[in-house]
């Protein structure tokens, strides 16, 4: 399968309260499957401004259909620095260069374990596949306001299972969403006393460092972020410190155990 | 329609080569194009024992360009000529190892085992990494002391030697003449443009290692006048490189005075650019009824 290919933007849609957008983009060759947690390298053909390709997670894959015969790929993502806010604003029709699937995504959960999911912030996006393939597990969703939370892909989600939380209160619990996680699992640690539990997270640095120091009776697996150049494992420049010595987050990562990393520094 | 240039004794059926550290050992981009087509593979700087690099926040973009502090991170010439080498010599192109030493006389160790491999047609020399500690600099920018690494180099091979030379310096030209008094059959410019960034909110460096090496288009004015002052300098051709995105920046360079052209920071973001800058290349030989690439050389009129 290519892994490099160009695409056009079919749908590029604002979120009016937020600096969160969908970007849907509909690719010109037939492309590899993607797992949840792997991701794309994307940029604006030609354009030198900015220069390098911005990873992003697969937040869903829209099958082929009369006008896509290779179907379409959509991102939800927070307009940031300048490279996201120049994606923000270009327009249905521009041509793309995208490099993806890459990386290794969250492992499969096997049949008798449990699996929790734990989002903070645009981490949402790089769980999406994760809620689409392992529909109604618990998930956990930490946003600082609001405003900022993307809830278009968890509309029908049961609502049981959805536990948010917000810095300052304006939807769900007040407080961190690690807080709820770690009530959830004093109250409901049966449930998953058969098997082993899984939990699967995106987020911010300081959340992983706060789950290292929760001591989870579970395997932690996290995706991380680093600045990137090439996406794909030659330039060298996405090193992060593992156990192991130095791993490359786009293609070693971005899903990591969280006891494999060095988190400091 | 000739295309094929020579380098130093270096027969390359075309003048586009991939530039170190930007195409990995070569292999890895076999799913991306077709490295048949390409002139030269130059592949990641290569060292006698295997190099870890800097620590993390290793790169960073700048406008139109890109930091990195890599730190010339590598398996190792020994893992090199075992697991890639066996690969990569089955395609028609020529592969130039690239190469660094801590001292002279692992320069010298290095070139003398990248020779005894089967199937390396060159060796590139980099004096002139931006990410090395401070003693090393030298190599790269005292004449004396580069004509004298460059002597010991090339008493430990007798394969065409390129000299990498550093753009961070006063007199590229005094650079291009040392290197080739030294023994240097060709010469690579430029290396990268030293640089750094901050994050002004953390108050620190966005790059582990202070400094790093700028690339990309940001750099290409610059590194044209190196190319135009270095080959004006000396005899020996030159392979011009720094910021080339499309063949039309090809041809700037060869116009300047270069014989060849690298790739390298495109390479990240288009993985097939080394033969579409090819194609633009030909187009605009075709264009303008050329029929010999090396009528094109130091072509500038003034
Ligand atoms: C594997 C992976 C998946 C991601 N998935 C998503 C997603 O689905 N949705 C989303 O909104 N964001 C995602 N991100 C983060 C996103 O790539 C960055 O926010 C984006 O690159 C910022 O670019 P910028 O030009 O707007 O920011 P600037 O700060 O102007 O960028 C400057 C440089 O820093 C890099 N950079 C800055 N912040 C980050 C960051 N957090 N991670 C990596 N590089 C960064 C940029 O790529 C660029 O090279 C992901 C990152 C990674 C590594
Ligand atoms: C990530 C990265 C790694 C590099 N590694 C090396 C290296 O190992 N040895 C070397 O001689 N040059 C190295 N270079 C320099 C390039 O080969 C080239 O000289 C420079 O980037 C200018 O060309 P460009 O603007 O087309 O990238 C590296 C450049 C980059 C961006
Ligand atoms: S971004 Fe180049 S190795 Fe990961």
């Amino acid at each position: 399968m290519n892994r490099f290919f160009s695409a056009d933007i079919i749908r590029n849609f604002q979120s009016q309260e937020s600096r969160n957008f969908i970007l849907e983009v509909r690719p010109h060759a037939a492309l590899g499957s993607a797992l949840p947690g792997q991701f794309f390298m994307l940029k604006q053909a030609g354009a030198v401004d900015p220069l390098l390709m911005r990873p992003f997670s697969l937040a869903d894959f829209i099958p082929p259909n009369e006008n896509n015969p290779n179907g379409s790929l959509m991102f939800v993502i927070h307009a940031i620095g300048r490279g996201t806010n120049i994606l923000r604003r270009l327009p249905k029709g521009t041509l793309l260069t995208v490099i993806g699937p890459v990386g290794a995504g969250f492992p499969p959960v096997s049949e008798g374990e449990t699996l929790i999911i734990v989002a903070g912030g645009i981490g949402i996006a790089s769980v999406f596949g994760l809620i689409f393939k392992y529909p109604g597990v618990p998930l956990f969703y930490g946003v600082r306001t609001k405003e900022l939370m993307i809830d278009s892909g968890l509309l029908n989600y049961p609502q049981d299972k959805l536990h948010i939380a917000s810095d300052d209160g304006s939807v769900g619990d007040e407080g961190s969403v690690l807080d709820l996680l770690e009530r959830y699992l004093e109250r409901d640690g049966a449930i998953h006393s058969g098997g082993r539990l899984k939990i699967y997270a995106c987020g911010p640095h300081s959340m992983y460092k706060a789950m290292a120091k929760m001591a989870l009776d579970a395997d932690v697996y996290v995706s991380l972020e680093t600045p990137m150049a090439c996406g794909v494992g030659t330039c060298l420049g996405c090193a992060v410190e593992t156990v192991g010595g130095l791993q490359m987050v786009c293609k070693d990562g971005p899903v990591f155990n969280l006891k494999d990393i060095l988190l400091d520094g | 329609m000739n295309l094929s240039v020579d380098i130093g004794g270096l027969r390359l059926k075309n003048p586009v080569v991939t530039a170190s550290g930007t195409f990995a050992y070569g292999v890895e981009y076999a799913e991306f194009l077709d490295l048949n087509q390409i002139g030269a593979i130059t592949v990641k700087g290569l060292s006698t024992r295997p190099s870890k690099g800097n620590r993390p926040g290793r790169v960073w973009e700048t406008p139109c360009g890109m930091l990195n502090a890599i730190g010339l991170q590598n398996i190792g010439i020994d893992a090199f000529i075992k697991d890639k080498l066996p690969e990569l010599k089955k395609y028609d192109t020529k592969i130039i190892a690239n190469f660094y030493g801590d001292t002279i006389e692992e320069y010298a160790e290095a070139a003398a085992a990248l020779s005894a491999a089967d199937g390396i047609h060159a060796l590139e020399m980099n004096i002139s990494c931006p990410n090395k500690q401070a003693g090393w600099l030298a190599f790269g920018t005292d004449p004396a002391l580069t004509q004298k690494v460059v002597a010991a180099a090339r008493g430990a091979t007798k394969l065409p030697l390129i000299v990498k030379l550093s753009p961070n310096v006063t007199s590229i030209a005094d650079m291009a003449r040392a290197a080739v008094d030294g023994g240097a059959d060709a010469l690579s410019v430029v290396n990268t443009i030293t640089g750094m960034a901050i994050d002004i909110e953390s108050r620190r460096p966005r790059l582990s290692n202070i400094v790093g090496g700028l690339s990309g288009p940001a750099i290409r004015p610059i590194a044209l006048r190196m190319v135009y002052e270095a080959a004006r300098a000396v005899k020996v051709p030159v392979i011009g490189m720094g910021g080339i995105m499309t063949g039309a920046d090809a041809i700037e360079f060869m116009l300047a005075g270069a014989s060849a052209i690298a790739v390298g920071t495109v390479n990240f973001v288009n993985p097939a650019a080394a033969v579409e800058i090819l194609e633009g290349i030909k187009q605009y030989m075709a264009g303008h009824s050329i029929d010999d690439i090396n009528s094109l050389v130091g072509g500038m009129i003034c």
